[in-house]
């Protein structure tokens, strides 16, 4: 019982971290382990801002 | 099983329906509406998006996604089917699925629940899922650029001067509601300026001091909004500090406007993204404690299932039940606005096209389903307190005393005391004309949250309510402006080059500047128009909202018709048929209508009648001259919606008959075949 909810809570932690995008760095990382390319990755720092700037160049919202 | 369960739901869903529809005379819970909403969203995302998914649209879970083929570890990213849910859905929803149910409410509970449901179910939900597909089947392009493709250039010149279009009309509207909800209110006036400097400080925060701890900041922005609605309280019992947030309609009209500018030409990580940030998670919290509180409280609905105003005489807004119930709700039925978010973001993080339901058809379900909340929010008001709220002084008199009198002529008894037990309950001087449907929302949603969780706090839940609502149209302005400013940009390029440049400041600073005073000017007519300014500019968003909506669907038709689905084009042609004829006759009405409360060219025609006469009182002979303007302008408007929707559906059927003719038209733009190499059991889909 007590493990059941314990991974419910824990599924909807990272739930909700996917959806804020407070994971996105992250996945980035893994996402850059994985394919090894040949520049260093960015910061965090870095990667937020890079993030920002992307998401807002385009319709994103609605009413 | 799945038969069982389906016939169950149907039987259950009908039968609530059914209730609601032949429901009269005594009061009808909220439970109703609730019940038949839940039982047939499920039944449609269920058995009608299942169906369309396997017959219509055929998802191949063999096929890679742009998310995966593309994937650069940022945009492009195979995302949990669920994240994938939960960023749409709140990509998609704003403050226009509580303001449009709101307003049509004039009309009685019933047609507009009706539509919100019918409309989300096989209109708006099959819409946002169908772009969705096609926009992930074209690695992730936008409706703009999928309607050149597929139709041809004017097609997709059309779709961009559309979009450009309802951006600058729903800015300014949004921008109307909440200068009228924070007009004379220093409580409202101060917990929404509050929200800047906290935006701000949660910018800072993310940026440099704990960066990308998206959940930490929002939650820490979360607290201080609370505090500054705590604090707002205190404001207003402060005469000397009330006196200083005690700000007129066209004060507060420039702030918004001057706001949006500062905001448009800020980096978007000062004020943009952390608001966004604290809104996603506001707007989560807020649309499962609203379910759970209508759950607990169960209301009552007093408004009757159908008003008088059916025939047109309405005042919150002009016009018959029959389209303008349609064109009013909006966001919560059926937006075209949806499509541009549907092939923006999200079909860059879908990793399998069995997902595409979830999140296009699933997420709008949910949307709608917030519609209905908005309805139970404003129907469990008394009906006289309703339409003292949501009816201007122009059309009621300016007193109280008049106002009770109209109101109450109507046949929905309301008195000046009930409405002076209400505004002081809820922190306010009056409540009395504050049009555009935050305020009258605001009081429900406090009634609902007062009750279940505690009666003596109404102040604060009005205005936690109304700063909500805030939050949402406040990022509506920026993110409308900064959208709207890489159309102008863009298009501004073909003339000098260097001004299409997104991020060469010059360019910036005029391309701002031009569209900020494109919606200002539509806000500060709205501010002086003395009938509300709502009841001119809802209207006209709702047409563009729903052209937008008929240019998505023939969009989706089209290619329909040309990937040899012909048999299956009524899917996508259904609606959109109905939203044509929606939009047209709203249009038609809107711009041939002889009387001055419907047509825009009688209205001006009648005003500048009055005014040579000289029948006009003199505070309404000054701003007669920007009324007059601006109702032609709006009429002109209207014509170019009317005139794009039919470019856009006349190149659609034009581009479907040669190809049924077998006549060379646009290759289908579908990026080819590449087989998924993602481990399908760990992304939860079942091979069957």
């Amino acid at each position: 019982m007590r493990t059941d909810v314990r991974q419910f809570l824990s599924a909807g932690l990272s739930l909700l971290r996917g959806v804020t995008g407070d994971d996105a760095y992250e996945k980035y990382l893994a996402h850059y382990e994985r394919t090894k390319p040949p520049h260093p990755p960015l910061s965090a720092e870095e990667f937020f801002r890079a993030q920002i700037d992307q998401k807002w160049n385009c319709v994103s919202g609605c009413c | 099983m799945q038969k069982i369960l389906g016939i169950l739901l149907a039987v259950v869903g009908g039968f609530a329906l059914g209730g609601i529809a032949l429901h009269r005379a005594e009061p009808i819970n909220a439970l109703w509406l609730v019940t038949a909403a839940i039982c047939i969203y499920v039944l449609g995302f269920r058995f009608y998006a299942k169906w369309i998914e396997t017959r219509v649209f055929v998802a191949d879970y063999t096929r890679a996604t742009p998310a995966e083929r593309l994937n650069n570890g940022r945009d492009f990213l195979p995302t949990h089917r669920w994240v994938v849910f939960g960023h749409h859905f709140a990509a998609i929803a704003g403050a226009g699925p509580l303001v449009g149910p709101t307003l049509a409410m004039q009309f009685g509970y019933l047609p507009g629940t009706l539509w919100i449901i019918v409309g989300a179910v096989l209109g708006g939900c099959v819409q946002d899922m169908m772009i969705l597909f096609m926009s992930t089947r074209r690695d992730g392009r936008s409706l703009g650029k999928i309607a050149r493709d597929e139709l041809g250039p004017v097609g997709g010149t059309a779709a961009m001067l559309g979009t450009l279009m309802i951006v600058l009309i729903i800015i300014a509207v949004l921008g109307l509601v909440v200068v009228n909800a924070m007009k004379h209110s220093p409580w409202a006036t101060f917990t929404v300026f509050a929200t800047l400097p906290i935006a701000v400080f949660v910018g800072f925060y993310l940026r440099h001091w704990r960066p990308g701890q998206v959940l930490e900041g929002s939650l820490i922005g979360l607290v201080l909004l609370l505090a500054a609605v705590v604090g707002g309280g205190h404001v207003a019992e402060n005469p000397a500090l009330a006196e200083m947030f005690n700000l007129s309609g066209v004060t507060l009209a420039a702030f918004v406007i001057g706001y949006g500018w500062i905001a448009a030409i800020l980096p978007v990580w000062v004020l943009l993204a952390p608001r966004d940030y604290i809104s996603t998670f506001l707007k989560i919290a807020v649309v499962v404690m609203l379910a759970v509180a209508i759950l607990v409280m169960r209301p009552e609905i007093k408004m009757p299932a159908l008003t008088q105003f059916i025939d047109g005489t309405g005042p919150v807004f002009a016009g018959k039940v029959f389209p303008f119930v349609f064109i009013t709700i909006a966001c919560g039925a059926l937006s075209g606005f949806h499509a541009l978010v549907s092939s923006g973001t999200t079909p860059k993080m879908v990793s399998n096209e069995r997902d595409i339901r979830l999140a296009g058809y699933g997420s709008m379900a949910v949307e709608s389903f917030v519609g209905i909340m908005a309805v139970i929010a404003a129907t469990l008001l008394d009906p006289g307190v309703y339409f003292a709220i949501n009816t201007g002084a122009g059309i009621v008199g300016s007193s109280a005393e008049a106002a009770v009198q109209t109101i109450s002529g109507w046949g929905f008894p309301v008195t000046v005391e009930q409405m002076k037990d209400l505004a002081s309950a809820m922190g306010e001087s009056s409540l009395f004309g504050r049009t555009g449907g935050a305020p009258s929302l605001a009081v429900g949603m406090a009634s609902i949250f007062g009750s279940a969780f505690g009666r003596s706090l109404l102040g604060l839940w009005y205005h936690f309510a109304i700063m909500f609502e805030a939050i949402f149209i406040l990022t509506t302005v920026d993110a409308g402006t900064r959208a709207a400013r890489f159309l102008i940009q863009d298009a501004l390029g073909q003339l000098y080059a260097p001004l299409g440049r997104t991020s060469w400041y010059p360019s910036v600073v005029v391309a701002s500047s031009l569209i900020v005073a494109g919606w200002g000017y539509f806000l500060y007519v709205g501010v002086v128009d003395p009938n509300g300014g709502i009841n001119i500019l809802w209207p006209l968003f709702g047409i563009a909202n729903q052209m937008l909506a008929a240019i998505a669907l023939s969009v989706a038709t089209g290619i329909l018709i040309k990937t040899a689905h012909v048999k299956y084009a009524w899917v996508t042609g259904l609606p959109l048929t109905w939203i044509t004829i929606v939009t047209s006759t709203a249009a038609f009405q809107k711009i041939f209508s002889t009387d001055p409360k419907l047509g825009f060219f009688a209205a001006a025609n009648d005003l500048s009648a009055k005014l040579a006469a000289g029948a006009l009182p003199p505070e309404k002979a000054k701003v007669a001259g920007t009324l007059i303007f601006n109702q032609q302008l709006d009429g002109w408007l209207t014509i170019l919606f009317g005139l794009l929707l039919w470019t856009v559906l006349l190149s659609m059927i034009r581009m479907s008959l040669r190809h049924l003719k077998g006549l060379p038209v646009p290759p289908n733009s579908e990026a080819p075949y590449v087989k998924t190499q993602l481990n399908l059991a760990s992304l939860h889909v079942n091979a069957h």
